[in-house]
């Protein structure tokens, strides 16, 4: 290997080093939410969660662990291969028999769940939902103006804009408790 | 320094570095499972349709394959190293695997179905 390419080698094996370790950090320290990592979204652990994690783990630890001895990167079994695919389409299939069944549920989400406004200023939020209810629009706190039609609202900052604020733009599904947010930020 | 412009040390040090990150991730799982801050509960219970919450032989079926395949398979990653393409994983355990995942799938679906009926 170059010593060219050994330098560039490093420096990414850094960064990524770098990158993980900032990953493991936030979730020991809590700010990375691991809380739902096995859930199913009715509640209660999945299995084809929990199956697909213990491969993952089990590949990677093998994977890495073989490359330490050999110092260089193994050829990949066909029957790992094959076990990777059967736990990541059991994963799949799964979310596939969820999603058919909606588990009865109406569901809503906007698609930008953020915003950063200044006076006068505009932003469009579009909801997507699985069903034919109709959309109700809300904001809190009353500052600005909302004017909405259908799955689509606009958000309009007031102008000026007296004191910096954080507006949150709500779209529920009429009759159930489904809602999905968007904090748009004034400034 | 001109140790560290070798390729081979370069190497290792990445596979260690990984294997570390993997090891630290498994932890803070295993540790959040014991914890109770990631859900476990239900994970062996039939979820919806009329046998809702009752113990499913479909999942213990599936995890007890998966659990026996990493108990048979990592201590010998870990014994023989060398021989890690020898290892390939035998088609009786694909089947096992695969078997008892598509019992799990087969399963669920029929409890969506007979919701839906």
């Amino acid at each position: 290997m170059s010593p060219l390419a050994t330098v560039i080698g490093w420096s990414l094996v850094i960064i990524v080093d770098l990158l993980a370790l900032a990953v493991l950090a936030q979730i020991f320290l809590g700010k990375i939410d691991l809380s739902l990592l096995l859930s199913e979204p009715g509640g209660g652990a999945s299995l084809s969660r929990f199956q697909l994690l213990v491969f993952t783990f089990l590949v990677g630890f093998s994977l890495f662990w073989v490359t330490i001895y050999g110092n260089r990167l193994p050829e990949i079994p066909n029957g790992m291969l094959s076990l990777l695919g059967i736990s990541a389409s059991t994963y799949a299939v799964s979310k596939g028999i969820q999603m058919t069944a909606g588990d009865g549920k109406a569901v809503i989400a906007l698609d930008r769940t953020q915003g950063l406004l200044t006076a006068g200023q505009a932003i469009t939020l579009t909801a997507a939902v699985n069903s034919t209810s109709q959309v109700l629009w809300s904001y809190t706190p009353p500052v600005g103006s909302l004017s909405f039609s259908g799955n689509q609202a606009t958000y309009t900052a007031p102008n000026p804009v007296a004191a910096p604020t954080t507006v949150t733009v709500t779209a529920s599904i009429q009759g159930t408790g489904d809602s999905a947010s968007a904090a748009i930020q004034l400034s | 320094m001109a140790q560290l412009l070798q390729g081979s040390v370069l190497q290792r040090f990445t596979a260690i570095s990984g294997l570390v990150f993997v090891a630290a991730f498994a932890l803070a799982v295993v540790l959040g499972v014991f914890e109770r801050t990631i859900c476990f509960g239900g994970l062996l219970r039939v979820k919806g349709g009329q046998w809702n919450g009752q113990p499913s032989p479909a999942r213990m079926a599936a995890l007890l394959s998966t659990m026996a395949f990493v108990v048979s398979f990592l201590p010998k990653v870990i014994e023989y190293p060398d021989e890690f393409k020898a290892l390939d994983i035998s088609q009786e355990w694909i089947f096992a695997i695969a078997g008892t995942h598509f019992t799990y799938l087969a399963s669920k679906a029929l409890v969506v179905l007979g919701r839906r009926v």
